[in-house]
């Protein structure tokens, strides 16, 4: 529901190829245990964005 | 004048000028007026700014709030050039950090932006501070309101459907600026109590939820009308409920008359409606409770709690005058996480 609305924020920030990871909407009004779930399908993800190099274009 | 702005080339005809502002996404829906180079140079000249000055970079995209930007919206919006030191100063009030701007510009929640006219230039300009102020008729709240909406979307950004998420909206984010009634109440005015002079301007600007009535036309003190008030107020579900931040209470003038012959003033008005307005906790979902409990500070502490304040603190009910004849007051919630500012225009009217 965000990913769009985060990417031109992103891009407005001068991020353009900002790495975003997302999760399914919504993340209120779910049990925790969903919340945990949610978090372990993206953990590597959020590792390899973290640990990666970003790309050419916002280099510098 | 030299304005920087792209020029395009538009069909004089109204339907294609609203076709070519809807298909960029500049619009609200209704017709504009066209910013010709000439009508925003007005515009820009009344400010008493120069075009490329910048008073900030508005949130989510970070458009920069030059005059000329302003100028663009207000024209297209159908203001009056000397409308703009109004907007200008709208402009800078959300950037206090009270404000919380960057929230409300992309919430889910249904928010709108207020904005309330203080002193001689509401004579000045027009704007309506009586009978119907929120609805249709004047052309000044009409318009000022509605460019108020242009710039934070259009400069901003925050885009229907895409980069302004909000569930429902809200039917004052087509337009949403009025007066205060200074004249209906012997007390200060709201820019008065928060510091400015009497023969000052000044704007408010309130991220306001959708509005609810309070119909008192049976009680005969002043008292009875407060408690009306106070339990429209009390709503479990509502932000400031699980939030606090600021309320809005707008008092109309026959609520005002009976208040001020009981005696009431504005401290004692806003005590009575901090205890009286205060949620009792078995109205509240239980997990809805937690969620408050978890993000007030005031409410962690406590162990039993019987009943939760809908607001931070007593002066953070924003109590002003407005509106005309009838037994009737408004009470407006906001974001919650959000509080009120107010800013002096620098400008000066003669009303």
């Amino acid at each position: 529901m965000f990913e769009a609305f985060g990417r031109k924020k992103a891009r407005a920030l001068g991020f353009a190829g900002l790495p975003i990871v997302s999760i399914p909407h919504p993340i209120t009004g779910i049990p925790l245990d969903t919340v945990h779930a949610h978090a372990d399908e993206i953990l590597e993800s959020v590792a390899e964005s973290l640990t990666q190099s970003p790309p050419p274009e916002d280099e510098g | 004048m030299k304005l920087a702005s792209t020029r395009h080339e538009v069909a004089e005809s109204p339907l294609e000028l609203l076709e070519y502002v809807m298909e960029r996404g500049w619009g609200d829906g209704l017709p504009v007026i066209p910013p010709t180079e000439e009508r925003v140079a007005a515009m820009v000249e009344a400010s008493g700014r120069p075009p490329e000055e910048s008073r900030g970079r508005i949130p989510h995209l970070f458009g920069d709030a030059t005059i000329e930007k302003i100028a663009v919206n207000a024209a297209m919006a159908g203001c009056e050039p000397e409308y703009m030191p109004v907007l200008v100063t709208a402009v800078d009030a959300i950037f206090d950090p009270i404000y919380n701007l960057p929230g409300v510009q992309g919430t889910t929640n249904c928010i709108a932006q207020l904005i309330v006219v203080h002193g001689p230039a509401r004579g000045a300009l027009g704007i309506n501070c009586r009978e119907n102020l929120f609805g249709q008729g004047w052309r000044a709240n009409a318009t000022i309101g509605r460019a108020f909406r242009f710039i934070l979307q259009n400069i901003g950004g925050a885009k229907p459907g895409d980069t302004d998420r909000s569930t429902f909206g809200h039917q004052g984010k087509f337009s949403s600026c009025i007066g205060e009634n200074e004249e209906a109440s012997p007390w200060p005015p709201l820019h008065v109590e928060r510091g400015l002079e009497r023969s000052d301007s000044a704007v408010t600007v309130i991220a306001v939820d959708p509005h609810i009535m309070v119909n008192d036309a049976a009680s005969t003190d002043g008292e009875g009308v407060l408690q009306s008030i106070a339990s429209s107020m009390m709503q479990a579900g509502s932000n400031n409920a699980l939030f606090g931040g600021e309320m809005v209470v707008v008092l109309g003038p026959e609520h005002v008359d009976m208040l001020v012959r009981d005696g009431w003033d504005p401290p004692r008005i806003r005590a009575f409606l901090y205890e009286r307005g205060r949620v009792p906790t078995f109205l509240f979902a239980p997990a809805n409770l937690e969620r408050a409990r978890g993000r007030r500070d005031d409410l962690m502490a406590q162990e039993d709690l019987q009943s939760v304040p809908v607001v931070d603190d007593v002066d953070s009910i924003c109590l002003f005058v407005a509106g005309g004849l009838g037994k009737h007051s408004l009470v407006i919630p906001t974001f919650g996480n959000t509080h009120s500012v107010t800013r002096k225009m620098d400008f000066s009217f003669t009303d």
